[in-house]
């Protein structure tokens, strides 16, 4: 599984120089959103990668090579997940060293203040694009998934953070902030489950699609 | 022993076309020509072989286990060499980049072999492979297919888009591998001179049928392209004859039973030694009329 990542990581080099940038961008312009905005930031750089490796994959029809290897397709399926999380653990630690940078140099008006409320926040926004977007691809391919899965995007970025702000207002998410109890459980889990969910369904269309 | 390869009764419908009853076998140490116009079905079959697709029915053994059961599908691929007709690695990496990735999915992968196949072949190991020239790729491909001590090949339409120095360079690495007595190649394509070369089977394919499965030498023997007026036509089973083309001066047609033929027309008819085109191209021509092999 290890290589499989690593080579979604390899062939994707430009589009990661590319990453920085954009990471780069966003912690200018989205720095007066905080804690959202750091999240939207891990969000997009972990999508824009995970949506990449598919589209150079689909490019050379890639999948036929993997699958007449002897790999499992459960190490496919499964490396994607996995890749997803790297992604974002990636644009965390570029964020968070924009962030310590920023700092140094008394620049307040740039980077975003990590925390482990933005974390959790960008590793749950993730894992549902994730779960949402692997299925589709696994299924239809990335090309013809491309217009569904930029409709969960947008309804994710400006859908969801109309709702963050929304429910600030009018219920108390106090809890959430609880990070060593309730906050993680109620977060984490039903993020986890959903996963396994994508997994599951993942796995049976790959398993059944033809290549 | 057992076939290295086996099919059986295998059938596959698509909306518009369907691959019927394929039933074909390769034994150990001999190189089939699977040889078909476009569109006849080589492809789908190597991808029934390869479980790219799964079939409606029949039975695909690979080294004697089932290619269906999910428990076989590694160890089959560990002991199969493919190259397909069109690059499916991916572009963005060097070449030394992607042999990194296949590698350690298969456990008798020997670096040295491919090293010298590397050094054989001319390959630049830290060039992306969107530089690679087409016979490049094709080159890159049989290296990784020859580097894991594979014993079964499946080749589809390796050779198309190679120009004549390369495909034959081609075909003289696949001669040399398969004098190691236990390894099988199954070579699909359309060029059929390819096959005069190297192969020791031929099954023809047209519309999704096997129209013949025989060895070479025996196709080469047994069939004739029988010529002559219409006066002997008139006298001739036209059953017995394959593709049969009227013109205005008499007929010609691939024939089998040569032997019988020759007794039968004496000089009257010129019998000729057909080519594996002609062969292949008369039975198309005549497959509602083809004597069943």
């Amino acid at each position: 599984m290890l290589y499989l990542i690593k080579k979604d990581i390899l062939m994707q080099k430009k589009t990661i120089g590319l990453s920085l940038f954009v990471i780069l961008l966003f912690s200018f312009t989205l720095s007066p959103m905080g804690t959202a905005g750091f999240a939207v930031s891990t969000l997009a750089v972990t999508y824009m990668l995970m949506l990449g490796a598919s589209a150079l994959e689909e490019k050379t029809n890639s999948d036929m090579m993997l699958v007449s290897l002897p790999i499992k397709k459960r190490t496919i399926v499964l490396s994607k997940y996995v890749s997803v999380y790297v992604y974002a653990a990636y644009a965390v630690l570029a964020n968070v060293l924009i962030h310590f940078i920023a700092d140094v140099l008394h620049m307040n008006s740039f980077g975003f203040p990590v925390t482990w409320q933005g974390v959790l926040g960008a590793v749950v926004a993730v894992s549902f694009l994730a779960s949402v977007s692997f299925p589709l691809i696994f299924k239809y391919g990335y090309m013809k998934s491309r217009m569904a899965n930029y409709v969960v995007l947008f309804g994710m970025v400006f859908g969801g953070t109309a709702l963050v702000k929304y429910l600030t207002r009018s219920v108390d998410l106090g809890f959430l902030r609880d990070v060593s109890g309730g906050g993680w459980v109620g977060g984490i889990v039903p993020t986890a489950l959903l996963v396994v969910l994508s997994c599951v369904l993942s796995l049976r269309f790959y398993k059944n699609r033809e290549f | 022993m057992d076939p290295i390869l086996e099919m059986t009764n295998v059938s596959k419908s698509y909306k518009d076309f369907s691959l019927k009853n394929i039933n074909l076998s390769l034994e150990r140490g001999c190189i089939m020509g699977f040889i078909g116009p476009n569109g006849a079905g080589k492809s789908t079959t190597i991808k029934l072989i390869m479980n790219l697709v799964k079939k409606d029915s029949g039975v695909i053994k690979i080294f004697g286990l089932d290619n269906a059961s999910e428990r076989n599908d590694l160890a089959i691929k560990e002991r199969i060499g493919f190259v397909y007709d069109e690059n499916h690695f991916y572009e963005e990496l060097t070449v030394q980049e992607m042999k990194n990735v296949i590698r350690p999915f298969y456990s008798r992968w020997d670096e040295g072999l491919f090293t010298k196949y590397v050094k054989d072949f001319n390959l630049p190991m830290h060039k992306p492979i969107k530089q690679l020239s087409k016979g490049m790729k094709m080159k890159f491909s049989l290296a990784v297919a020859l580097s894991h001590h594979a014993e079964l090949f499946i080749m589809d339409e390796p050779t198309s888009g190679l120009d004549p120095l390369i495909r034959n360079e081609f075909l003289d690495i696949l001669q040399s591998v398969i004098q190691d007595e236990d390894k099988s190649v199954f070579f699909s394509t359309h060029i059929t001179s390819d096959l005069d070369k190297i192969s020791d089977f031929i099954t023809i394919i047209h519309n999704g049928e096997i129209l013949l499965s025989a060895t070479k030498d025996e196709l080469l023997e047994e069939y004739c392209i029988v010529k002559g007026g219409k006066d002997i036509l008139k006298e001739m089973n036209r059953e017995h004859l394959i593709g049969l083309k009227e013109h205005q001066f008499g007929f010609e047609a691939l024939a089998r039973n040569k032997r019988e033929l020759m007794k039968r027309c004496g000089n009257s008819a010129v019998l000729e030694k057909p080519t594996l085109e002609e062969i292949m191209l008369y039975s198309i021509r005549g497959e509602t009329r083809a004597v069943p092999y």
